[in-house]
């Protein structure tokens, strides 16, 4: 009865005029986001933060919520019709999407990537609803131990899912932790590594340091490109509505790609990524015809376009209910919620339950809007494609200038947003991975607190950390990951 | 690459060391402000030697830089002017700031014709000051002339 009671609070909060009305702009900003190529919802997240100070809590966090979810239905737009994915998660969708759009069923693929998306999307949210308060009753028993052990694996899943080189991740993961002890100690007052300045005294912002990584270093990274001109497949907007053999052909690969994607969202690191590659190499190999893939199957296309959309709500579920997030993405929105003064986590669900409730039902009308705003608006979306980036780039640019700004009306905010726009781009370019850092500095005092709080009362004895059963699965479970990431990587070097 | 990175990154886990060696590192059982960075100093100086040790094909460079003229084209005019915007934000005031900056980068960065780029610059001044100025009420500089 508490699930139904709990159901009901939050569509309460999100049904209000104006909450919808955020949903509503989110998933359109998200889509919006998803279908411009090169431009990242981390990317415009860290942007629009600041956005998110003028409006009531529950709608920033509907809002970015929204942006974060809507932007996995509008990546496939581009992979589809352009063959660029719009975003990273989109990019297996280029292999039988675009195809299918070069053989002229452009419609299909666009109309059952966006049924699949709405499924995986909605099925996630279910199993959020339902796995989200139990994560958290368990987390209610954790303590300094449990909570640095629990920081400990998260940022070494982040680390070993990251795309390079893992030393260099761990590195990053170090800086970012480092950025996050600049400031004064939470523990004993004490101002640390802030260069005798007042500005440094209240820490690293992360509203400007996130858009000067993401947003100001995206900028520069395209400045160095030339323009690309978009060969965008022609197509007519009618049959959007895929076929009964669509649908025969969609189904199954549907139901897979909506358990893969939200168990592997679960996970620290590449959640969605690693959700559409895995959806689309299990439906090849369950396939009867596995040589159609890449030359236009439909189920190449269903099967990770609903994974990566699934993964949204398995992200949901570590962030709302332990505080972790498992992604730039939901780095940021772990920010824009202690912007807010909310500490997402166990107490999450029972201090504000009204938000808690009221993000994940709004989940469910967003999933709706987006069905509504893909199938009938591709033609627009395709119009927006067309925008240069050459009108695009100075206008990112002025955006990043004023969310910085917004922050706390203090152009030193500008400045370090200008720094780390440089930062970031030059931890690029080293293959320094920009996540493991923006992830370790948000992470990095709740890692230090468990830390110290745990020698504290065990006055100094490490083995606090095994002797819990729960710090010591984590513990573990971390180290054997390391250990067996070394071990992958001298056998690969060995027969190299 | 990697050496330099490597030896960039070890010089930055001394410096933590060197800037907190006035903070209270206490020990094991009374653990201080000084006690966790240190230990982060620690092994970001370890990892860096192993990047430096481990060269060439066993760890992955990063992506090439791209050619000087990029740097003194673009990058170099983009960051002074990003350093200007900064600077003379409280002096000049938002709007006036905001219409010149756009018009340096939508000639500087998007070459644009100067007279499309004032067009441009306009209209994208007026419409981030209506949303971010007017409907969201950000507080944004006055200049000396009042706006």
């Amino acid at each position: 009865m508490d699930l139904f009671h709990n159901i009901y609070m939050g569509f309460s909060t999100a049904l209000l005029p104006s909450n919808l009305l955020y949903c509503f702009l989110g998933v359109l900003v998200g889509t919006l986001v998803g279908v411009l190529p090169g431009l990242g919802s981390p990317t415009v997240l860290a942007i629009l933060l600041p956005v998110t100070f003028y409006i009531p809590r529950e709608a920033a966090l509907i809002m970015t919520a929204g942006i974060y979810y809507g932007s996995q239905y509008g990546g496939s737009t581009t992979s589809i019709l352009v063959n660029i994915p719009g975003e990273a998660t989109s990019i297996v969708t280029c292999l039988d999407g675009h195809q299918m759009a070069k053989n002229g069923r452009a419609g299909p693929a666009l109309g059952i990537s966006a049924f699949g998306s709405f499924i995986g999307g909605t099925i996630s949210v279910i199993g959020l609803m339902l796995m989200g308060p139990a994560v958290a009753n368990i987390a209610l028993r954790f303590g300094p131990p449990e909570l640095f052990a629990l920081t400990f694996l998260a940022t070494v899943l982040i680390v070993l899912l990251a795309k390079g080189s893992k030393l260099k991740s761990f590195i990053s993961a170090l800086l970012g932790c480092f950025a996050g002890t600049i400031g004064l100690d939470y523990v004993s007052g004490v101002p640390r590594f802030n260069l005798g300045t007042v500005s440094l005294m209240k820490g690293m912002e992360l509203v400007p340091v996130a858009i000067g990584l993401f947003g100001m270093a995206e900028v520069l990274i395209h400045l160095e490109q030339k323009w690309i001109e978009k060969n965008i497949v022609k197509m007519t907007m009618k049959g959007l509505l895929p076929t009964q053999k669509d649908w025969k052909e969609s189904i199954l690969p549907m139901g897979r790609g909506t358990v893969i994607g939200f168990f592997l969202g679960l996970l620290p690191g590449a959640g969605a990524i690693m959700a559409s590659f895995s959806s689309y190499i299990v439906e090849k190999r369950l396939s009867r015809h596995p040589e159609r893939f890449g030359t236009g199957a439909i189920a190449g296309v269903a099967g990770p376009e609903t994974a990566n959309n699934a993964a949204v709500g398995g992200a949901m579920v570590p962030l709302l209910s332990l505080g972790i997030p498992t992604n730039a993405v939901t780095s940021l929105l772990l920010g824009a919620m202690m912007i807010h003064g909310i500490h997402p986590g166990p107490f999450l669900i029972k201090d504000h339950p009204d938000i808690f409730w009221g993000v994940i039902t709004s989940m469910y009308l967003g999933n709706i809007f987006l069905l509504i705003l893909n199938l009938p608006l591709i033609g627009i979306w395709v119009k927006v494609l067309k925008v240069p980036q050459r009108i695009l780039l100075p206008l990112i640019v002025l955006f990043c200038l004023i969310g910085a700004y917004s922050n706390g009306n203090d152009p030193y905010d500008v400045l370090m947003m200008v720094v780390f726009g440089a930062i970031g781009y030059l931890l690029r370019k080293t293959g320094l991975e920009v996540l493991p850092f923006i992830f370790a500095m948000i992470i990095s005092p709740v890692m230090e607190n468990g830390f110290r709080q745990a020698l504290l009362s065990s006055r100094g004895n490490f083995t606090i950390f095994l002797t819990h059963s729960i710090s010591a699965v984590f513990i573990g479970l971390g180290l054997i990951l390391i250990l067996f990431s070394l071990l992958r990587e001298w056998r690969f070097k060995g027969k190299g | 690459m990697n050496r330099i990175i490597g030896f960039v990154i070890a010089l930055l886990g001394i410096g933590i060391l060197w800037e907190g060696r006035h903070l209270e590192r206490g020990n094991l059982s009374h653990p201080g402000p000084g006690f966790f960075p240190a230990l982060l100093a620690i092994l970001l100086i370890i990892l860096s030697l192993l990047l430096m040790i481990l060269k060439g094909k066993k760890e992955k460079e990063g992506d090439a830089f791209p050619p000087w003229s990029t740097f003194y084209r673009q990058f170099i005019p983009l960051y002074v002017a990003l350093l200007a915007f900064t600077g003379l934000l409280e002096f000049f005031g938002f709007i006036i700031l905001t219409l010149l900056f756009m018009f340096f980068l939508f000639v500087k960065v998007s070459y644009f014709k100067w007279y499309t780029a004032m067009l441009a610059a306009f209209i994208s001044t007026g419409i981030t000051y209506f949303i971010f100025g007017v409907i969201l009420k950000s507080l944004f500089p006055k200049g000396p002339l009042g706006f």
